[in-house]
Formats: structure tokens, sequence, C-alpha cells
């Protein structure tokens, strides 16, 4: 009797949790369950849950390697979880690829375009899926209603036209309406607006809003804070490849958010350098209103001799963007560029070179290393013609130079004929170092310089960027992690959007700060 | 454990290096054994002779396949200054010859210009000039074949130095010696070499890419120039339509056994000859020994896929 008591009971819950389930599920057009992705032992994406309700915009957040567009991948059936489900429209499935994504529908519009460009405005948006009659293709009704989907959106583009006659921010809107057309239920965003103007964006978020009255759920990848709080109802934060939260946009602030984002990512390192005013010291370089568009805006700075500037900002801030202008590797719109006084004009990074600049780059690997060259060639390939005595390298010199500053930088390597590619990481980074220090520069740029190496090698490297300074070389140190420029700078500046949206100076300078401003967009005086 | 590892591949390295050295030296131990009549001075000044076009073709092409490029117009190169050269020889003038390099060594910078300012593709760029220059040379000549009558210019070529060295022994050594130079203790080659390895990095490192590429270019046609020179001496006459006709396809050969990273990288010189002496050393050997010419070419094709095969095909 009381078996069966109990039997009921237990049968009852179970049937009222699975209407609950049914009901959540009804609710959110996507659930994402425990997934977990390794590569080559390195864990991507560890335990992430997170779901989507129907006709809402949902913000996926974290910085670079958070896990983001991996998490994507699996989501869209490029890659393949290790572990973990996803429910898509009440019904359980792994997407073996990427087209029965799209026909279960799921559109995603990448940040690099994946539409051909010479075919028409209409062939991309009806690809693989052209109307047919009996003679062929059905063009006439094709272009109709291509022509119908952009007419409703109110936007001015001839159907009949090459892809390639319309900028980026057509061509992204051209990719939604593919989307639209294919009644897609999701749709996946990753930085839509990374390459449009504000105009642009105005028209894109518009779209937004009238897929969100037809019940589209759309997931919306951006590094710009303003974006996220404008359009999407709610945000999903990933850190290093785990599942942070997911919050109400309304119960969020963009503080909190940067917190969760970058915050908590402090090393114990004992390196406290001192502090100091250089505002008086002599001027090595001075930026004035250069442009980019529409990386960098206005931006304007000075820097001193033997200062350790830094810059802060979110991934897509300009920062990296804005060195490379003052190396010469881009070109600015507008602006000027001083260095000791002395207006510059930078064609390429020879040049900078010249002027006694050295940049230390964000991707080692790919703009830094000769992988199948020496240590010793690679430490002298920047100073060779100080090594030449009567037009021929002087190898006893070249042996010197490069075993000075294996030893003074503590290079680990059996010899200095040993191949670069064969040193790890840390020591990679230090024979790049080398070969700047060797040329004596008055202006050492850092991108990133303590990315992908370990602990020990890190506080090394932090160590003689502060020796530069003492010896008199000014440096801008660009990182993403907050801690390590609140260690090591004078100064810090603080981009958005391309833009300088404030200086941090002496005692003011933590990670709240830095924080905060890139939160508010205010100024420190008005925070203080 | 590591230690010995990366010994073992610091030797493996070395030995890639010099695995066209080695495998020349083979194939001339193995004709010594059981080719008739090989050790004479008669087979060491002709695989000079007949090598020494490739050889040239092949120093400028290495340079150039360092850089991650390619040359196909070096044949036509030679064939346009065999050409401009004869036909002033026949008016009288041998000033012209020099014209002749000028003209030849302008068109190497014009293709280092397309390649390095107008970022075309190398293959692009010297399969136009290919063509050009040899439309070029055939339009000068007009009517075919230019032959000159100059006796003393063809005596002093053909006449062997101390007795057993032919001349082009020593136009090969001296070409050599100063590409080796070059390569190897100069500014230029260590930026070349840098370049090949990674041009991005190569560009921010403050290296000026656009010389670097043109000069390439520029020396490859030079020698060019130095070969269309011996083909044109040694018959007293230059046919605009075969001069150098297919020529850049050797040199291509050579470079590739000599362990020059078709991905650019490390100008290998010393493989490079060594390369262009062991395709001629198996043209000759099949000549001495009986076995027709078709047999020579699949050799070659199987000593072409061996080096690939040792020097690693990585794709970067």
């Amino acid at each position: 009797m009381y078996i069966v008591l109990i039997l009921k009971y237990f049968l009852s819950s179970l049937l009222i949790l699975e209407t609950k389930g049914a009901k959540s599920m009804e609710e959110n057009i996507l659930e994402i369950r425990n997934i977990t992705k390794h590569f080559a032992g390195v864990k991507a994406l560890d335990n992430v849950s997170f779901s989507v309700k129907r006709g809402e915009v949902h913000a996926l957040m974290g910085e670079n390697g958070a896990g983001k567009s991996t998490l994507i991948k699996v989501l869209t059936g490029i890659y393949k979880a290790d572990s973990g489900e996803i429910y898509f429209d009440e019904k359980k499935c792994m997407f073996p690829n990427a087209l029965s994504a799209q026909h279960a529908g799921i559109s995603t519009i990448y940040q690099e375009l994946n539409m051909i460009p010479y075919l028409t405005v209409s062939e991309n948006i009806f690809l693989g899926r052209y109307p047919m009659q009996r003679a062929g293709i059905d063009w006439k009704s094709m272009n109709e209603m291509a022509q119908k989907l952009v007419d409703d959106i109110g936007v001015k583009i001839d159907v009949r036209k090459p892809l390639n006659t319309y900028g980026t921010a057509k061509q992204q809107i051209i990719s939604i309406l593919r989307a639209i057309s294919l009644k897609s239920k999701l749709i996946v965003m990753d930085e839509p607006t990374s390459s449009l103007d504000s105009n642009e964006v105005d028209i894109l978020f518009g779209i937004i809003d009238k897929l969100k009255k037809d019940k589209v759920a759309i997931v919306f990848i951006t590094h710009r804070l303003d974006e996220v709080y404008r359009m999407c109802d709610c945000i999903t934060v990933l850190k290093d490849g785990q599942y942070e939260g997911t919050y109400d946009i309304k119960e969020l602030s963009q503080y909190e958010l940067l917190n969760k984002m970058i915050g908590k990512k402090i090393l114990s390192m004992d390196n406290n350098r001192v502090k100091r005013d250089f505002s008086t010291d002599e001027c090595v370089l001075e930026v004035s209103h250069v442009t980019r568009v529409p990386y960098v805006r206005d931006v304007s700075f000075k820097l001193h001799r033997g200062e350790i500037v830094g810059f802060a900002g979110l991934l897509g801030s300009g920062r990296t963007e804005l060195a490379r202008i003052i190396f010469g590797c881009d070109i600015p719109n507008s602006g000027q560029i001083q260095m000791g006084g002395k207006l510059i004009h930078l064609s390429s990074p020879k040049d900078a070179v010249a002027q006694g600049m050295a940049f230390c780059t964000e991707n080692r690997r790919e703009e830094g290393l000769f992988p199948d060259i020496s240590v010793q060639n690679n430490i002298a390939i920047c100073t060779l013609s100080q090594l030449c005595t009567a037009g021929f390298i002087n190898l006893k010199k070249r042996k010197r130079l490069s075993n000075e500053y294996i030893e003074k930088l503590g290079i680990k390597t059996p010899s200095g004929e040993q191949l670069i590619k064969n040193l790890s990481g840390g020591n990679q980074q230090k024979v790049i170092l080398a070969r700047w220090l060797a040329t004596n520069p008055k202006l050492i740029i850092f991108d990133e310089p303590t990315r992908g190496i370990d602990v020990g090698a890190k506080a090394e490297i932090e160590k003689l960027v502060c020796e530069f300074s003492d010896r008199g070389i000014s440096v801008i140190f660009i990182s993403s992690e907050m801690s390590e420029l609140v260690r090591n700078c004078d100064r810090i500046i603080v981009l958005r959007d391309g833009m300088i949206v404030g200086e941090l100076k002496g005692a003011e300078i933590s990670e709240k700060n830095i924080m905060w401003m890139i939160a508010n967009k205010k100024s420190i005086d008005s925070l203080m | 454990m590591s230690s010995i590892t990366k010994n073992f591949r610091f030797e493996i390295t070395i030995f890639r290096k010099y695995v066209s050295v080695l495998a020349l030296l083979a194939l001339i131990i193995f004709n010594c054994l059981f080719t008739q009549n090989f050790v004479s001075w008669v087979t060491f000044s002709n695989l000079f002779i007949q090598a020494s076009k490739v050889v040239l073709l092949g120093l400028g092409m290495t340079l150039i396949i360092a850089t991650g490029g390619i040359d196909i117009s070096v044949g036509s190169a030679m064939g346009l200054s065999a050409t401009i050269s004869a036909i002033f020889l026949v008016n009288g003038e041998p000033a012209g010859i020099l014209l002749s390099l000028i003209v030849v060594a302008a068109f190497g910078v014009l293709c280092g210009t397309l390649v390095s300012k107008f970022s075309i593709l190398p293959l692009i760029a010297t399969l136009a000039l290919r063509y050009i220059l040899r439309g070029l040379a055939q339009g000068l000549s007009g009517r075919g074949t230019v032959t000159y009558n100059s006796p003393a210019l063809t005596q002093f070529f053909i006449t062997p130095i101390a007795g057993h060295f032919p001349i082009h022994f020593f136009i090969l050594v001296i070409a050599v010696i100063i590409m080796y130079l070059v390569v190897n203790r100069m500014k230029f080659g260590f930026q070349v070499e840098a370049y090949g390895n990674n041009p991005i990095a190569a560009k921010i490192a403050g290296i000026n890419t656009t010389k670097i590429i043109i000069l390439c270019y520029a020396v490859s046609a030079i020698f060019a120039w130095v070969s269309g020179m011996l083909e044109m001496i040694m018959v007293s006459s230059a046919d605009p339509s075969t001069v150098g006709l297919d020529m850049e396809i050797d040199a291509i050969a050579a470079a590739v056994i000599g362990g020059t990273p078709i991905t650019g990288g490390y100008p290998n010189i010393i493989g490079t000859v060594c390369g262009a002496l062991l395709l001629q050393l198996i043209t000759m050997m099949c000549n001495m020994n009986n076995v027709p010419y078709s047999t020579a070419l699949m050799i070659k094709a199987g000593i072409i896929v061996f080096a690939l095969f040792f020097h690693g095909f990585r794709k970067k």
C-alpha cells in the first residue's frame, strides 16, 4: 500500500518535472548543456552551459581565448564537442556539419564574410536554393524575392548587381538577409559591427529589432560594450573556457561586466616599480590627432624619455592598431607623429627603425620570428650594417654580439647556432628583445610581450622592461592583463573604440580605475 | 635525453644541407668504378662545359626560390641577350654585348618591381616576362637564327687554360665563390634568408624588402645573360626561338635538389651547384653507357623526388 503511494508520488513528481522541463524548453530556442571541448590537451571549453530564449538578443562576451568562437563552432557543427548536449528547438541535436545546422534553422554571420563577391546580391541570398522553373533557374522571381527582402528593411541595394559593388556594411546586411530568407530561428552574429561605422550600425540594429519582433533569437558577439547595452537583453560571460554566468542586462553594470570578463587575473609578482612623473622630462614621441578609420580616431598623446606608458583597453579598442601606425606598418588617414620635436613621415617600418623605434609584435610567430634561422642571426638581423667590415659580415663580431645578449638577457639556448624554433616561447621573446636592443632604440613598443609564456619568463621580461626605462629608453606597453599594466607602467592611456577615454597617473593607477574608465568613458576627476 | 634528440636533429639538418653533395660524390664514385673511360680530362671538361649554363641560372634561381618566389623567365632572358649580342656582333659592334646586359638586367628589375611593389605572384609575373622576352628576341632577329663571324672570340673560349681546364670552369668557380660569399657573408644574403623565412617579420624588422626582391630578380637576370653569352659564343650564332628554351626548368630542378626550400629560406648555393652537376652527370653517364635519353630523364625525375623526400616538403 505504502509502496504504491510512494510510487504514485514519485511518478507524479516526475511528471511535474517533465512538464516543467517542457515549458522551459518551449521558451528556450537553444539550450547548451555541459559542453566540453579539448584541443591537443588544452581545454578550450570546460563544462559550458547556457540557453537562449526565443526572440531574445543574447550577448556572448569574453576576452580573446575565452572560448566564444569555439562555442559557436561547436554549436554550428564545425567542431565536434567532446561531451555535452545541445537542444535546439526542443530537439536534442549535434550537427555533423554547418549545412545541417543551417537546415535546422541556425545561421551564422561571420566576421569575415563567407559569400561570393562576384555573384549578384540575389544569387548570394539564394545561393544553393535558386528557385527553378522548367527552363532552369527562375531569375525573375529570384530577383523579385530578393528585392522584396531588401525593400522590407529599407536599405538601398540593387539585387542584380554583383556583391562586391557594395561595401562591407552592405555585404554584412546582405548576409543577414540570407539568414532571414532561410527562415532561421537563431542567428549567430560574430562581431558583425567590427567594420561598420555608426550609421551602418544603426541600420544593422534596426534589422535586429525587426528580427526580434518576429521571435528570431540572436546570439551577438562583440567587444563593444555600448552596443551590448544598446541592443542585448542578457549577457553570458565566458572566461578562460569556463562559464562565468548569465545576467540580465539591467542587473549588470558595465563595470561589473568588465570585472567578470577580465578581473581577478592577478598574478603574485614581487616586482613593484616605483612610479614617477615624467611630464617634465624630454619628450621623445608626440602623436597628434592621428586617425585611421575605423580603428583609431583622433588620438593624441606624448611620451617622455624613459617613461613606460601602458595602453589599456579591450580587444578591438585600437591598441594594436595605434602601435602599428606609430611604427609605420599602417598609414594613418590624418594626424602627425613627431619624434624628438621633429615631424617624421613613416611609409614603412624601416623608416621607424631608422628613427630609433623598435616593435615587439603581438604575434611572435607570425610577425617576429625567423623560425629556421639560428638564434645568433635572429639577434643580428637588424644590426647587420654595424657588423660589417669592408662589406662582409664579421662573424666574430656577430658571435660576440649574440653571446653578449644571450648572457645579458639570460636566453636559455645550447648555443647561438641553435635554430630559434627549438626554443621555448619565453626565450624566443627574449631573442626578439635582444634583436631590438642591439639597435640601441629610443623607443620600444611591446604588444602583449608576455602572451603565451610561462610565469617565470613573464616576470623576467617585465623586469627587463623596467630596466630599459632606467636606461632612458621609452616604452609603450600594451597588454590585456591589467595587473601587468598596473605593475609596470608610469602612466596608462585608456582606449575604447579607437579613442582615448582617459589617462591614469601615479597613485591613480589601479585595475579598478582602468575598468571604470573603459566602462564609463568618464575622466578620473569625476570618478574620485 | 632531450639533448640527445636535439643533437640528433641538429645532425639531420646538417645532413639535409649537404645531401646533394653526398649524392654527387656517390654518383662520381659509381661512375669511376663502372663507367668505362669515365676518369679523363675530356669527361671533366665536358661536364663543366655542359653544366655551366644550368649552374649559372641555378645560382640566380636559388636566390629567388629562397625568397619564396620562382623565375620562369630566365630561359627567355638567355635567348634575348644572345640575340641582341649576336645582332651587334654581325654589325661589328662588340660593345653591344654590354647593351644586352643592361636590357636584360632592366627586365629583371621590372620583374622584381612587379613582384614586390605590385604584389603580382612571381609565377605570373615571370610567365608574362617569359613570353615578352622570347617575343622580343624573335622580333629583333626578324629572320630567325643570327650568325656572326668572330673566330677570335670563339677561339678564346674553346682554348683550355693550363692545358686542361675549360674557361667555363673558371667562370663557374668565380660565380659560385661570389654567390657563396654574398649569401653566407653579406648583409644581402642574410636578409634574403630572413625574408624567405618570414616576409612579415622581415618587414617589421626594418628590412627594405622591396629592394631585396628587386635585387634578387636583377641578379637572376644577370646570370641569365652570362649563360646566354656562353651559349652564343659556343656556336657563333643565336637562334632566338631555341636559345635557353626550357632551361629554367633545369635550374629550378637544380635548386630544389640542392635543398633550397621552395617555400623560402636558406639559399643553398653549394647544394644548387651540386644539383646542377648531378643532373648533367646523369645525362653523361647514360650517354657513355648507351642508355637511351628517355631513361636518363626518368632517373632525373627519381632524383628530384628523392631530394624532396630528404629535404622534407614542409607546409608553412
